[in-house]
């Protein structure tokens, strides 16, 4: 039965997956499509280099870490703080107010969330406007630029908004499933400080708990479209931007270079994944 | 079924008859999906029991869906009428995915205004009775009249009022906003005629240098001091009513009065067309090669072709399309109403701003543009 789901599984996830990788490395070597020539090789050559290929790597890269790190930094002071002095913290299981609180920003679809981060941090958004009020600016022009910006500010504020809650959820989780706030108070009357169990005890205990589902949403940022679409500047462009401005615009002749973004994204996030699972298996053993 | 040329149109009506037409096209517009589902769609149950169902995708939806499906080798589509331009034309005949030539069968196909170039080149491609004109449009400039005054006509006009409101103009990195570049480049040669005909590498070549250092010397005055562009007209459109940008652009010549009444605009908002010329086209209707309902579609379009549902199509506060028809064509009494229909009131007249029409150029000029100002501007 066991081996049937398995097999079962492998027919619904993989096997799409993998004609679909099989699909886009035909399709870069000229081997199908309405327009190809037969065999070639010309596309991955123009790909290495178009110095597309750097720049958005880099880009998705550096938006996807930097993300993760401010969302995780935040998620452990938020779960710490609010969990430290509760002495509820060990028997609750219950939800409060406040941990439903949190989880409202999971509400929001991306390209909603997206477009509301631009209504506020835009140069005729709220903030924008609330400063020319206040005094602080004299005309929209000298507000600064977080929106479709070359740093991807906004792109990053509105990932660390979508995904802050969850990784506070699951830091309090794993807080309290360890009675961390016992051990705290432990440590307290043995004289530790709060500083130095947050850095040698908290804090690598619920990352490396966590670390499976932290490394899924990295995935998951490097892979989002709304918000770089309408929150980014025009170049660089994300993976998934570049892969969809290459595969439905003007000139047909551009698929083939859609296609090799998207085998070099599945290749980079298989090894990524590769090297996470080695890192993983050595940890534990 | 064959490709129509000769056929008895009164076979393709009992054929299309008590039918499903699948329709696809753009519905970004309410005023346009209101005039589909209450106008149209109830006509065509009442005159021939067709029932239309229309579906949201535009351009490269489009293409890529029929592509997708001929690859596969599928022998049949369930599109049956797709709404299309040049660049979506061109790429649909790249391919071999459109069915004809249909548009001589149609009765009403006759009232064309097929001497007009606007109508009958589509991105200087004949368009060989594999689409069906459907309506006729030109690019206007969209500014609010409490905010902005002296309005730029000329290239060198465009340049002085740019760097005398810096970080207040933009174009989108799109189709509209490479319109709006096509419309620059021809205004850099002068004569717009050179453009005309098939694709030239060397006139490319030439204005297109000339383009790219004009937009590289405005650069820093554009919006976000040119390092990023709105992605897409909507986003346009908000930069401008959030009071971002000064202007905004619509290759929709209605647009301003559309968009005052759904209350988008103010009613401060006006629509002009500069001295030099904007480009002027026509947007079609085309039928899968692989369409399941191929009567059902003619039937359809020759409807929407007709006086009747052109001149509903043409009233402002329906939709303000231009109509592709010949005017002199059609009967005394459908001339009279025509003649005596409301006008809209923020754009300027369809006459006057007719007069600085441009062509659209060849495809591969917007195809060029869209990729070169990628290079040498935005990645530069």
């Amino acid at each position: 039965m066991r081996k049937l789901l398995t097999y079962l599984f492998l027919c619904i996830c993989l096997l799409p997956i993998l004609l679909g990788i099989g699909y886009s490395i035909s399709y870069s070597l000229g081997l199908t499509g309405l327009l190809s020539e037969g065999f070639t090789w010309a596309h991955w050559r123009t790909f290495f280099t178009s110095g597309n290929l750097l720049s958005s790597t880099l880009y998705t890269l550096g938006l996807g870490v930097v993300s993760l790190l401010i969302a995780v930094a935040a998620g452990l002071v938020v779960s710490w703080t609010g969990g430290r002095y509760d002495k509820g913290l060990s028997q609750s299981h219950g939800s409060s107010l406040s941990e439903l609180g949190i989880l409202v920003p999971l509400l929001f679809a991306p390209v909603t969330a997206a477009f509301c981060w631009y209504q506020i941090l835009s140069p005729g958004g709220f903030i924008a406007r609330l400063s020319y009020h206040l005094g602080l600016i004299t005309d929209t022009t000298d507000f600064p630029r977080i929106v479709n910006d070359e740093w991807g500010i906004g792109i990053v504020i509105c990932h660390v908004f979508l995904i802050l809650p969850v990784f506070t959820y699951l830091f309090t989780a794993t807080a309290r499933k360890h009675d961390l706030a016992a051990l705290y108070q432990q440590s307290r009357s043995l004289g530790s400080g709060s500083v130095h169990f947050f850095r040698t005890v908290y804090a690598p205990i619920v990352l490396f708990k966590n670390s499976r589902v932290l490394w899924l949403y990295l995935i998951f940022l490097l892979g989002t479209y709304e918000v770089p679409l309408l929150l980014g500047s025009s170049s660089p462009q994300t993976f998934s931007v570049f892969i969809a401005d290459k595969l439905t615009k003007f000139n047909l002749a551009d698929i083939p270079a859609g296609h090799c973004m998207a085998i070099w994204y599945t290749l980079l996030i298989t090894v990524m994944t590769l090297l996470y699972l080695r890192w993983q298996r050595r940890v534990i053993w | 079924m064959e490709a129509m040329t000769t056929k008895d149109w009164s076979s393709v009506e009992a054929s299309a008859k008590s039918t499903t037409v699948h329709m696809m096209m753009w519905q970004g517009d309410r005023l346009i999906n209101k005039y589909m589902q209450d106008y149209v769609k109830p006509r065509l149950d009442e005159l021939y029991d067709i029932d239309l169902v229309v579906t949201d995708g535009q351009g490269n939806q489009v293409v890529n869906r029929l592509m997708a499906e001929l690859e596969a080798g599928r022998k049949s589509t369930e599109l049956d009428i797709i709404w299309i331009n040049g660049e979506t034309f061109y790429q649909l005949r790249q391919i071999n995915a459109l069915y004809g030539p249909f548009l001589e069968s149609l009765p009403h196909g006759k009232l064309i205004d097929i001497e007009n170039p606007f109508i009958a080149m589509d991105f200087q491609q004949a368009i060989d009775g594999y689409e069906c004109p459907w309506g006729n449009v030109q690019m206007i400039m969209i500014y609010d009249s409490t905010r902005t005054a002296n309005l730029p006509q000329t290239l060198e006009q465009w340049s002085t009022w740019i760097r005398d409101h810096p970080g207040r103009f933009t174009w989108s990195n799109d189709f509209t906003g490479m319109t709006m570049l096509k419309s620059w480049l021809i205004a850099l040669a002068d004569d717009p005629e050179i453009f005309h005909g098939e694709f030239s590498e060397e006139i490319y070549a030439t204005y297109s240098t000339e383009l790219w250092k004009y937009i590289d010397d405005i650069r820093p005055h554009l919006w976000n001091r040119g390092k990023s562009y709105p992605s897409s007209l909507a986003q346009l459109h908000q930069l401008f009513v959030n009071g971002e940008v000064d202007m905004t652009m619509s290759n929709n010549d209605s647009e301003v009065d559309n968009k005052i009444s759904q209350g988008v605009f103010t009613p401060t908002t006006r629509a002009y067309v500069p001295q030099m010329g904007t480009i002027q086209n026509s947007h079609y209707l085309g039928i899968p090669r692989l369409a399941d309902n191929k009567e059902g579609a003619l039937q359809v379009i020759n409807f929407l072709l007709s006086p009747e549902a052109q001149y509903e199509k043409s009233r402002p506060a329906v939709w303000g399309d231009g109509t592709v028809l010949d005017r002199r064509k059609l009967s005394a009494e459908w001339q009279e109403k025509w003649n005596l229909r409301e006008q809209r009131s923020s754009s300027p007249p369809r006459e006057l701003i007719s007069e600085v029409a441009l062509q659209e150029p060849a495809p591969e000029y917007m195809i060029r543009l869209y990729e070169d100002f990628r290079k040498l501007i935005i990645e530069k």
